[in-house]
This record gives C-alpha cells, structure tokens and sequence, in this order.
C-alpha cells in the first residue's frame, strides 16, 4: 500500500478527533496537482480508515486544484507543467510536495525563492456533520 | 461547519507513539558541530544496543547523510503505509535529502512548515528507544514547529562551543525551553582546545543558572577525515568522548524515570 495511505490517516483521524460528539456526513477534500496523489488510491484508504473507525457513510467529494505559483522575488505568477519534470523528479515531489524548490526555477528571474499559491496537496476544505 | 487545522496536526504525534526518547540536537549558533554530534550519538546509542533512528530537520541544508556516507542514488525510503526509513548499518534515517538530492532548496516561512509537517506525519519510525533530531541553528521555524508539536515530550541536547558568540545565547535557549516546559538533558561542549578562561567562566555561569553540562568534546582533527564513514568515525577520539556524554545522557534517563 502506497504512502497515500499516511495523508488518509491524518484527514480521518483529525476528522475523528474534532467531531468526535457528532455524527459526520460528508468531507470534501481539495487535491493540489502538485503533490500527484492518486485519487482513487486516496479515496479507498479513506474509506476504509473511516469504516475501520465504524463510518460506514461518510460521503467523500474530491476537487483538483491547478498548480499556480508566485515568484517572491520578480512577482511573476505561473502555472508550471509538472508532467514535464520527468518521473523520478515528480516522485521526490509526490513525497514532499517542498522539494519542488530544488527542481523548479521562476521563467522570468530563475530564482527558487517562490510560494505555492494554490495546489500544493492535500487539503480538507469542509467537513458536514449532523 | 468549523475552521479546519492542518489534519496533519493530528497525525505527527502517533507516528513517534513507539519512539521511547526523542532528543532533539539544538544550538542557537551555526557552526558548532551539532550535526556530526548527532551522528556520534546515534551510532553510539546503537553499538549499546539501542535501536535508534534519525531525523535530519535542518532542511535547507540537511547533512547528516554526508556524515554516514549514504550514497543518495542507491539507498531511499521504502513505501508501504507512509515512508519507511532506510537503515544505515542499524541506525533508522530520515532525511529531506532523499527528495532534493543535494540541490540548492530554497525554503522560508510556510514552506519549511509544510516540508516538516509532511515529513513528520508521513515517516514511520515503529518501535524503537531513541529518536536523535538534527536541527537547523537558530530559533525559527523548524525549532518552533518542533516545540509545538513534540517540545515537552522531548529531551533536547544543546551544542555549544567555547566562545562568547555562542555561551551566552545557549544559556538564554537553555532558560527559554525550561520557561516553557521542555527539559534539557544538558550541553555538550564542542571543539574545546585551550580557552581555559572560557571554559570556567562557563562551568561557573552553568552552575548559577542551574544549566547541565553533559560533558565535553576537545577538536579533533581527524573527524573531517573521517566523514562519510561510518567505521571511520568510530576510530575517532570524539567516538570515545561521545562514550561519556551518551553514559551522562542514559544516566539523567534513567534518574528520571525513577
């Protein structure tokens, strides 16, 4: 089992931990399109968490978010293709989205001193409890 | 519908659940030989039988894989479940270095949060007696997530040398962990040679504030020579010298445990 199954943890858990005196309906998940994750891979271990944790029928919606990053030092804003870095670089990137600063460069100033605006990971955006 | 933490949050202290001791390495000031005394100290706490791993924090330049001669290309964490540290001749390692592989990584501000967040709440230690923790000099982001996250769970060991760019600031990072719950095993006193005036200024100064000096380490040219092996390391006089500092360091565990 892929480490998918570690970010699935912590979402259950903290999920578990916060609402644990209410009954949890839904979650909606946000998954940045650096970080690569499988989806269908990080839906079943959600699943399975929540049903090993007796949450038979918490619905799980995903939604992708594009990449956009903002150079701290020119201000240029950019979306990079993140397929084109190559299979090795973007499995160091599925790890630790971070290390994307040691294999990307701003196309306007080639500084690596820039912030993932949006698309980094995994983000729980809401959770719908009764 | 409630405003929603890093579910990471939840996670990082269950990876540690087995991990008997963590110990954090610190000193407020670069330059003082913190990496390779983690280092020392972890093959130490192994050759007595301790099944020890460790964690490479200081992110931006992490190094303690230069010291163990961990070729980057061959050796990297297994996948299965989350990450599974390699172990370099019996000594668990986790590093960000897998993943940058020595390239220049600039990180600040929530990048080095998320990169600590991702790595504690992904690695998987399992059982074992102590966790050594590298750290980045200094007192900012890494050292303040780590605080929050494991600060009075942990034993911090703080490096320093004999000078007075580096006493003085030690004493006050030794005061502010006591001021906020983390105790410190102690000091190590790195790189001494002849400052004998320094060196009693400190033991004087150490005894008022009620700071523990857990043993010193005199320069050693030969360590230079020798990173990069692991056997060469433990033919070191500093090996021998960790010796004493790893005895104090089990001595205080026990004391406390009692």
């Amino acid at each position: 089992m892929v480490h998918e199954w570690a970010l699935a943890e912590a979402v259950v858990r903290h999920v578990i931990d916060i609402y644990s005196d209410k009954k949890i309906r839904e979650i909606r998940i946000g998954l940045g399109e650096l970080q690569n994750i499988d989806e269908n891979i990080l839906l079943f271990s959600l699943k399975e968490l929540f049903k090993l944790n007796g949450l038979e029928n918490v619905s799980i919606h995903v939604r992708k978010i594009p990449l956009t990053l903002l150079c701290r030092s020119c201000g240029f804003e950019w979306k990079p293709d993140i397929s084109k870095l190559g299979e090795e670089i973007i499995e160091m990137i599925h790890f630790i989205p971070e290390a994307v600063h040691s294999y990307i460069r701003c196309p306007r100033c080639n500084s690596g001193d820039f912030e993932i605006i949006s698309g980094r990971g995994v983000y729980l955006e809401e959770v719908v409890v009764e | 519908m409630t405003a929603i933490k890093d579910p990471r949050l939840s996670i990082i202290r269950e990876r540690i659940r087995n991990v008997k001791h963590v110990i954090p390495v610190a000193s407020y000031k670069g330059g003082v030989g913190k990496t390779i005394v983690t280092a020392l100290i972890a093959l130490k706490l192994r050759d007595r039988g301790f099944r020890t791993g460790i964690l490479d924090l200081d992110l931006t330049n992490p190094s303690i894989h230069t010291v163990l001669g961990v070729d980057l290309d061959t050796i990297k964490p297994e996948e299965e479940r989350g990450v599974v540290p390699p172990e370099i001749q019996g000594v668990k390692l986790m590093t960000l270095a897998y993943y940058t592989r020595e390239r220049p990584t600039p990180l600040r501000g929530m990048d080095l949060v998320n990169a600590f967040r991702e790595l504690m709440s992904i690695t998987l230690w399992g059982y074992i007696d102590f966790l050594l923790i590298d750290t980045p000099p200094g007192f900012s982001d890494v050292i303040l997530e780590l605080s929050n996250t494991l600060g009075r769970i942990s034993n911090p060991i703080l490096v320093s040398i004999l000078s007075k760019l580096s006493i003085k600031p030690t004493i006050n990072l030794y005061k502010y962990m006591k001021e906020i719950r983390i105790e410190p095993l102690g000091v190590v006193l790195n790189m001494i040679s002849e400052e004998e005036d320094l060196k009693k200024t400190f033991f004087e100064t150490a005894s008022i504030e009620d700071i523990r000096i857990l043993g010193l380490m005199r320069r050693d040219p030969e360590i230079e020579k020798a990173i990069g092996s692991i056997n060469d390391l433990k033919r070191t006089k500093a090996y021998e010298e960790i010796g004493e500092i790893v005895r104090e360091v089990l001595k205080i565990i026990e004391s406390r445990r009692s």
